[in-house]
């Protein structure tokens, strides 16, 4: 199910198509059927363009693929059990009942002789019946000796029995990992073959009109076809069929070796497998006594020579002499030394099996590593194509996309043979728990933009109403964030709003809409304030409140009684919203007990941390915050013209995380962004 | 009217009593009356000289004297006595009896070229502003799109751009300036050589009417000679009064005051300044005789429009101002 390694290279040759496609002229469009995948054209200008669209659709369907998934447990992959496995060992079984049926047999016999010998005197013949009961050799003794070696011969077995299941299970599971990521897989393959299509019949065009060569066609081609083979694979198994829709993912897992060898040294299975040997043969050895001991009672039958008599006797046998049998010292060492074989057995296969998979993981990170980067420079010339910038080109971005879906389909494929790997580990340290050793490894995903934790925007009504919605989506997604507070004020585009919401939501980015007036907190205007309050909180389900007391000009005369003030305003807004998301902006100097009341009332409150002069004077000023709110609770707010370089804003924020345990970050505001990305050198 | 006469001498009958008479006593009431009123009338004189203070004074309309700024010959005259002009109305002209020389125009075309070449260096380094603000913009977008690619170059390039750009306009600006004020300068300098040359017309500085020609056309006018006096519309009117230093007290600036017109009617005015004036006796003394006197001058002004515009009615003409003492 695997694509090879080698399509790398057909990455190359995939440019050289498209970049021949584009010196197609219109003469030339005028003479063809429409690509499959492309509506009737009009003209090489309309034909680039719906191809356009479509590399722009099969990458916006390629993120949004990457933006849902259910990460797979690794327990859950390696513990479920297999129904077919859970059968216990017949053999064990049988060995039980041979053991049962031994300690049932006492040793009794009735036996019966008749013997006739012709002599000169005549016949004389003799007979009896006699009851014996051995009690030794091949009698009672000898039968619990082996009733109990049969009992451990089957606690052998069962032994035997759960190194087969291991390896059984071991099969169980890699058909399990084999089912992992059928759904993203077969999505990928489906962008792959609904870009392919299109660019092989191009490639088709462009040969038979002589501007490219036979070999490019049949790279085309190729591609497609090994496309059309994974993709008719996975709908034609009707086993893999069901997997199809789901969003399952693997995370890369790295496993601890030492712990594993460790733990395969302190297994006290092979003692015990040891001990049961060294009984088994002990036992073996006792069963075989040629001690016998008998009791019978015999009744002569009457007969011509021999009167009917009835007789008890004892008969003893004992060899004399050195008994010839098992070197029971020089088994023990036999049965060590093979045990001690079998463990190291199982460590070296272990380590062999990690080099192998510790090879793969190697390179499942580098392949990870491979698709981030495609996806940024897809990311790229996509969004340089929404900017409408001219030297954006349709063969590099075709390219590019081509080479994220092969980068996306050879990683989760590696990443499987990662796990198949991994199994075989598991397998050959023959533990049961051995899935608890196992540790994700951190790896950014498509979302990563090497910045600490989460992230919101403010963008304000002038930069809002002139960009373009898919302007600030990019911006927005360039610098990671998930969430953006806008304004809802009047100045603000009530019909772009909207719109940019839709697009946002479509987009997993969050909109808070904000709004307030510093003058609400009087009472004579909570009513008005709730109003438009809960307006803004219906359009977009996350309102932000921007009401600051504290800009008021006599605020610090009536300091308390307008805090007291906004927090009826909050009380009588939290009160009114039926499930929204209510966050409020609030400086540094409040009295903590504002803080403390506050923070029950709302979902979260942001920090607005500016002209801070240090990391330092703002952890200094967050400790009454963080003694009256949990840190969960709290967003920090940097103002972008405060920085000279956003490296110098992550500092900041990063400092301020290992000193708070804050995680979250908001900048104000886009307009700063974009100022501070300018004047970076 | 008929005295009782007390006692007389010639007889010793009793005096008895004279009859009374009703008419008598009417006139004699009315008598009384006459006499009562004219001493009344001499106490509200009286009262009137103590309470009231009352000057001459003359009503003065400002007039301007519009005199020849070089001596020549009036070949035309375009205003007559009591003509009413607007402000640039051409009155008279004097041709100059100086020789001199009209300048040839070799720069106006070429500073005109020059300015327009400037004007298009303005506009195209404007446009070049525009374009290059519009880019930084895009960007600032691109950079914080993180895109890199060719248009990933510093914001500070760009904004040295600008900056430089910025500067050339400013300096196409002053020299855009520079060169209008030359070629302004050029043209005025022709014109005034023109007018040099030329009949130097004298037009009206504000708007009036004409209250004497003092030469007639085609008559030689020296220099500083009065050609036309103009009189302000709406005029600007006052009343001069010179009043003793002692007297002076009775007056100060703001003061609201009477004026009795010659007609009898009365205005109100205010006082609008109050200067040491100094004039010459006109009569020799005996005694005491001083050559100038030390006399105050108070100037009025009108209250109000129409008080203005009564006064212009007796222009020149005496009045008597009131004021309280």
């Amino acid at each position: 199910m695997s694509l090879s390694p080698p399509h790398q290279h057909h990455t190359i040759y995939f440019a050289i198509i498209l970049m021949s496609w584009c010196c197609l002229t219109e003469a030339y469009a005028a003479q063809r059927h429409p690509p499959p995948g492309l509506p009737e054209l009009a003209s090489a200008a309309s034909e680039q363009q719906n191809m356009w669209q479509l590399v722009t659709n099969l990458s916006n369907d390629f993120f949004n693929l990457y933006q849902v998934g259910d990460p797979v447990a690794a327990d859950q992959l390696f513990t479920g059990n297999c129904d077919e496995l859970t059968v216990p060992s017949a053999t064990a079984a049988a060995l039980k009942a041979e053991a049962l049926a031994y300690t049932r047999d006492y040793g009794l016999s009735l036996n019966g002789v008749y013997s006739d010998s012709a002599t000169s005197d005549g016949d004389e013949g003799s007979a009896y019946v006699e009851l014996a009961w051995n009690l030794l050799d091949n009698g009672r003794r000898e039968n619990l000796d082996r009733a109990k070696l049969l009992d451990q011969q089957a606690q052998l077995a069962q032994i035997q029995h759960q190194q087969q299941l291991f390896a059984l299970s071991s099969r169980c599971v890699a058909e399990r990992i084999g089912h992992t990521e059928l759904g993203r897989y077969g999505a990928l393959l489906r962008l792959h073959n609904q870009l392919l299509t299109p660019a092989e019949w191009l490639e088709r065009r462009a040969y038979l009109n002589g501007i490219s060569l036979l070999d490019e066609l049949l790279d085309a081609q190729s591609q497609l076809a090994v496309t059309n083979i994974e993709l008719r694979k996975l709908h034609n198994n009707p086993r893999l069929d069901t997997h199809l829709t789901s969003r399952e993912t693997l995370p890369i897992m790295d496993i601890d070796i030492k712990k594993i060898i460790a733990a395969i040294r302190l297994d006290p299975r092979p003692d015990y497998e040891r001990q049961l040997q060294r009984q088994s043969l002990t036992l073996t050895h006792e069963t075989d006594r040629e001690i016998k001991l008998r009791l019978y009672l015999r009744q002569q039958i009457p007969t011509d020579s021999q009167p009917a008599d009835l007789v008890a006797g004892v008969r003893v046998s004992m060899p004399v002499g050195h008994k010839a049998g098992i070197a029971m010292p020089q088994r023990f060492t036999e049965i060590n030394q093979k045990i001690e074989q079998q463990q190291w057995q199982r460590v070296a296969r272990t380590l062999t099996a990690y080099d192998e998979f510790s090879e793969q993981l190697t390179r499942v990170t580098r392949q990870h590593y491979r698709l981030l980067r495609a996806a940024e420079r897809l990311r790229q010339v996509i969004v340089a194509r929404n900017l409408q910038a001219d030297e954006t080109d349709l063969a590099t971005a075709a390219t590019r996309l081509h080479s994220t879906l092969l980068a996306a389909e050879n990683l989760i494929t590696a990443k499987r043979t990662l796990y198949m790997r991994l199994n075989r580990v598991i397998r050959e340290s023959q533990l049961v728990l051995a899935h608890q050793y196992l540790t994700p490894l951190e790896v950014p995903n498509l979302d990563y933009r090497a910045r600490l934790g989460q992230r919101l925007l403010y963008i304000w009504s002038k930069n809002f109403n002139q960009k373009t919605n898919v302007t600030l989506i990019d911006l927005i997604r360039a610098k990671g964030m998930k969430q953006v507070v806008v304004s809802a004020g009047k100045q603000t585009n009530p019909v772009k709003l909207r719109r940019f919401i839709a697009i946002a939501e479509n987009n997993q980015i969050q909109v808070e809409l904000t709004l307030g007036d510093n003058r609400w907190i009087f009472p004579e205007q909570h009513e008005a304030a709730v109003s438009r309050s809960l307006n803004a909180a219906n359009l977009s389900e996350r309102l932000h409140l921007d009401v600051e007391p504290q800009a008021l000009p006599d605020y610090k005369k009536n300091r308390v009684l307008y805090e007291q003030h906004y927090l009826q305003l909050v009380r009588r807004i939290s009160g009114k919203l039926t499930g929204q998301r209510l966050t409020v902006a609030v400086p540094l100097h409040w009295r903590s007990q504002t803080y403390a009341e506050l923070a029950p009332l709302v979902d979260e409150l942001y920090v607005m941390a500016y002209e801070q002069k240090s990391s330092t004077q703002v952890v200094r000023r967050l400790q009454p915050l963080l003694a009256a709110v949990p840190v969960t609770k709290l967003r920090l707010l940097a103002s972008a013209a405060d920085f000279p370089s956003e490296w110098e804003m992550e500092q900041r924020f990063i400092a301020v995380a290992a000193q708070t345990g804050i995680s979250r970050f908001g900048v104000h505001a886009l307009n700063g962004m974009l100022q501070m990305a300018a004047g970076s050198k | 009217m008929k005295l009782r006469n007390h006692t007389s001498i010639v007889t010793q009958l009793p005096e008895g009593v004279a009859p009374a008479s009703f008419w008598s006593r009417v006139t004699q009431g009315i008598y009384q009356l006459l006499v009562a009123g004219i001493g009344l009338y001499l106490v509200y004189l009286l009262a009137m000289q103590m309470i009231y203070f009352r000057a001459p004074g003359q009503i003065e309309s400002q007039r301007t004297l519009i005199s020849a700024a070089h001596a020549g010959e009036l070949v035309a005259l375009d205003v007559v006595n009591n003509q009413l002009v607007e402000k640039g109305d051409r009155l008279l002209a004097i041709q100059s009896d100086k020789p001199c020389e009209l300048l040839v125009d070799t720069r106006s075309g070429k500073l005109k070229e020059a300015i327009q070449l400037a004007q298009l260096d303005h506009q195209l380094i404007d446009n070049k502003v525009l374009f290059l603000r519009q880019r930084l913009n895009q960007q600032k977008v691109w950079r914080a799109l993180e895109l890199g690619g060719r248009r990933s170059i510093n914001a500070h390039s760009l904004g040295e751009e600008i900056s430089l750009a910025e500067q050339r306009l400013q300096g196409t600006n002053r020299q855009l300036k520079l060169q209008k004020k030359l070629l302004k300068d050029w043209q005025q300098q022709l014109a005034e050589r023109q007018q040099e040359c030329g009949p130097q017309w004298v037009v009206a500085p504000f708007s009036g009417s004409i209250a004497a020609v003092h030469l007639q056309q085609f008559e030689y006018a020296s220099r500083a000679a009065p050609l036309v006096t103009l009189i302000a519309s709406p005029a600007i009117v006052s009343i001069e009064l010179q009043i003793d230093e002692q007297d002076s007290e009775h007056f100060s600036v703001g003061d609201l005051l009477t004026v009795e017109l010659p007609n009898g009617q009365i205005s109100d005015a205010t006082v609008t300044r109050m200067i040491s004036n100094a004039a010459l006796a006109p009569e020799r003394k005996q005694d005491n005789y001083r050559p100038v006197q030390t006399l105050t001058r108070v100037d009025l002004a009108p209250l109000t429009a129409g008080d203005g515009a009564r006064w212009m009615e007796f222009d020149r003409a005496d009045v008597t101002v009131i004021t309280r003492r």
